[in-house]
């Protein structure tokens, strides 16, 4: 028993700083910072500002954005409230007595 | 002379008057989301801030007489479906380059902007009822 939690922590040991090291490297790999050449600074956000109204037909261009060009990443915002809401209602919920009664009668 | 069902003579005088502006305001943020600041997610926080102040003046059985289990879940489901199926052909019809027939109108009306107007109400009103419904589970123990 003793010897095997030692196996585990060693493993684990392993494994973090394996992990860690994968990540630095990965790190040394991005761009400078302020780098003209940068992918962050491309045509999308030009293109955004300048055909915005055209494309989408909205002046705001906060709601042209999140609903129109990047809208299944607001759907994945809403399916993320619903799924943690029927979470809590699965844990919280207490059912009525009526409820309980309809369904031992069927 | 009306009935007070509360414990709190003051916030319920205050919540009798306060409470039809906020759900006003909260319904004119969603619906002008795609001209001025704001948006689903705004307006239908704040629709939820509403119905909670509501609850909590008076009896929250008073709510549950237009807003129960049955609505709440078939609202969030509709509301969800309808979202997925309207953003999802208009994916798909701009990305095989047919016209998706959804027309733009003039920048600036309310009704302009094409699918922007209709996923902001889905939005606010899942939003609401989820704002509302955490409340009332955490609260009551059902809605």
């Amino acid at each position: 028993m003793n010897k095997k939690i030692n196996l585990y922590s060693v493993f684990s040991v392993i494994c973090t700083i394996g992990i860690i090291g994968i990540l630095l490297m990965t790190v040394s790999y991005l761009p400078e910072f302020g780098c003209p050449k940068n992918p962050s600074i491309n045509e999308v956000t030009e293109r955004y500002i300048e055909k915005g109204v055209e494309e989408t037909g909205a002046i705001n261009i906060v709601a042209g954005m999140i609903l129109d060009y990047r809208a299944f990443d607001t759907f994945g915002e809403a399916v993320m409230l619903f799924t943690a809401t029927i979470g809590v209602v699965a844990l919280m919920r207490k059912p009525k007595v009526g409820e309980i009664d309809e369904k031992d009668n069927r | 002379m009306k009935k007070i069902i509360g414990d709190d003579e003051i916030l319920n005088t205050i919540t009798e008057i306060i409470t039809p502006f906020i759900f006003v305001l909260g319904i004119y943020i969603i619906l002008n989301g795609h001209i001025s600041p704001g948006g689903g997610f705004s307006g239908g926080t704040v629709l939820g801030a509403g119905l909670i102040l509501y609850g909590e003046a008076f009896n929250i059985h008073e709510i549950r007489k237009l807003f129960d289990f049955n609505i709440f879940t078939k609202a969030i489901s509709f509301s969800l479906l309808f979202y997925g199926c309207a953003k999802g052909y208009s994916f798909i019809t701009g990305a095989a380059n047919i016209d998706s027939n959804i027309p733009l109108g003039t920048p600036g009306k309310i009704l302009s902007g094409g699918l922007i107007l209709p996923l902001n109400i889905a939005i606010g009103i899942i939003v609401a009822c989820i704002i509302y419904g955490l409340y009332a589970l955490f609260y009551e123990g059902d809605i």
